[in-house]
């Protein structure tokens, strides 16, 4: 004998009576809840969480639909995360940049306070940058598109070659 | 959000150029001239030496740029100077310099705020091509006006960027003063633009 041939979720229907039947759960016990649309419960055998959003076919494709939907937005706030720390990083690695052809000028004015002052201001900046830009890397650790710069501040009085130079 | 650091510097280079100048008018009398010495030779030596022992001016007043309604005309520059860029791409030499400097030649439609950064965008391509050359000099000149410490710039990763350019140029053409001031202003410009990222 040849069982016509039925939807997926008609199947999926009956089998899930017999089940139920069998098992004695009532209707509600079953299905795919959706996590955090219920109340949490403690006891022993409690119903999963959320609410029955059932299974017919456009019970699933609504389902699909948000859940596409969150996926989405989740992606969007990863990216957006990650496009910061790249700007952040990259910035860093600008301000540290500058800053060793700063202080490379300002070795050259030893005497100068308003060379080593200006020197001493971009060090701090850069130093703020690199934490900045590392601790936003930590943050998003399992990205491997991100890095830290790798520029050092240099110590005051110490002579560093412009990069490029 | 600016800081401001007078400019004692270049007014005493003025000054200095100033009595200097006069001096060198007084030195027109042929009893006192020195032999060998070109009118104007020594005055160009005192204040490009003077330039150098300057203070480096850091101010720096900012401005955001808020993005305009598009008018025809505005999208027009607009399309103008990307195809200036893209054109520039393909080309070298002279041809690419020409094809950058019609792009800042361009005039600017009344309501483009925008604009200030696409002109400083196009001066530093032009300034690192003059940098490149050997020809800082030119860079110099080009940047010193759009950068001018007494006015604002906006606050963007374009003037940053151009302020190195200046930096980068002033080193080359020995004047520290300027380099420092202005790597310290391309410093503290982009530490705004950090600190607007990380709210």
């Amino acid at each position: 004998m040849t069982l016509p041939s039925l939807p997926r979720t008609a199947t999926a229907g009956m089998l899930w009576v017999v089940v139920s039947m069998a098992t004695g759960c009532g209707p509600t016990a079953g299905g795919t809840v959706t996590p955090g649309t219920r109340t949490l419960e403690t006891r022993e055998g409690a119903d999963p969480l959320g609410t029955q959003e059932g299974d017919s076919v456009p019970e699933l494709e609504k389902r699909l639909e948000r859940l596409s939907g969150e996926q989405a937005a989740r992606m969007n706030d990863a990216m957006t995360d990650t496009q910061a720390c790249h700007d952040l990083c990259s910035l860093s690695a600008s301000i540290c940049e500058v800053e060793v052809k700063l202080c490379d000028i300002a070795d050259r004015h030893p005497q100068e306070g308003s060379y080593q002052e200006l020197c001493r201001e971009a060090q701090q900046e850069c130093r703020e940058a690199q934490t900045s830009c590392e601790e936003c890397v930590g943050e998003h650790t399992g990205n491997s598109s991100i890095e830290p710069p790798v520029t050092e501040p240099t110590e005051p009085g110490e002579t560093t070659p412009a990069p490029g130079s | 959000m600016s800081t401001m650091t007078m400019p004692f510097g270049r007014i005493k280079v003025a000054m200095v150029a100033a009595v200097v100048g006069l001096s060198g008018l007084a030195g027109c009398d042929e009893s006192s001239k020195e032999p060998g010495l070109e009118p104007g030779v020594a005055t160009q030596e005192v204040a490009v030496a003077e330039a150098r022992t300057a203070e480096p001016d850091a101010r720096l007043q900012t401005h955001e740029i808020v993005a305009s309604t598009p008018t025809t005309a505005g999208l027009a520059y607009i399309q103008a100077v990307a195809a200036a860029h893209r054109e520039a791409d393909a080309q070298q030499g002279d041809t690419r310099m020409a094809t950058l400097q019609r792009g800042l030649d361009l005039a600017v439609p009344s309501g483009l705020p925008e604009a200030e950064i696409l002109r400083l965008e196009l001066a530093s391509r032009i300034a690192s091509e003059w940098i490149d050359r050997g020809d800082a000099d030119k860079a110099r000149t080009l940047l010193v006006p759009m950068l001018d410490p007494a006015r604002s710039v906006p606050l963007d990763r374009s003037s940053a960027e151009a302020l190195v350019l200046l930096g980068d140029a002033a080193t080359r053409t020995g004047d520290d003063a300027l380099a420092a001031g202005t790597y310290a202003r391309s410093i503290r410009m982009m530490s705004i633009l950090r600190q607007e990222i990380e709210r």
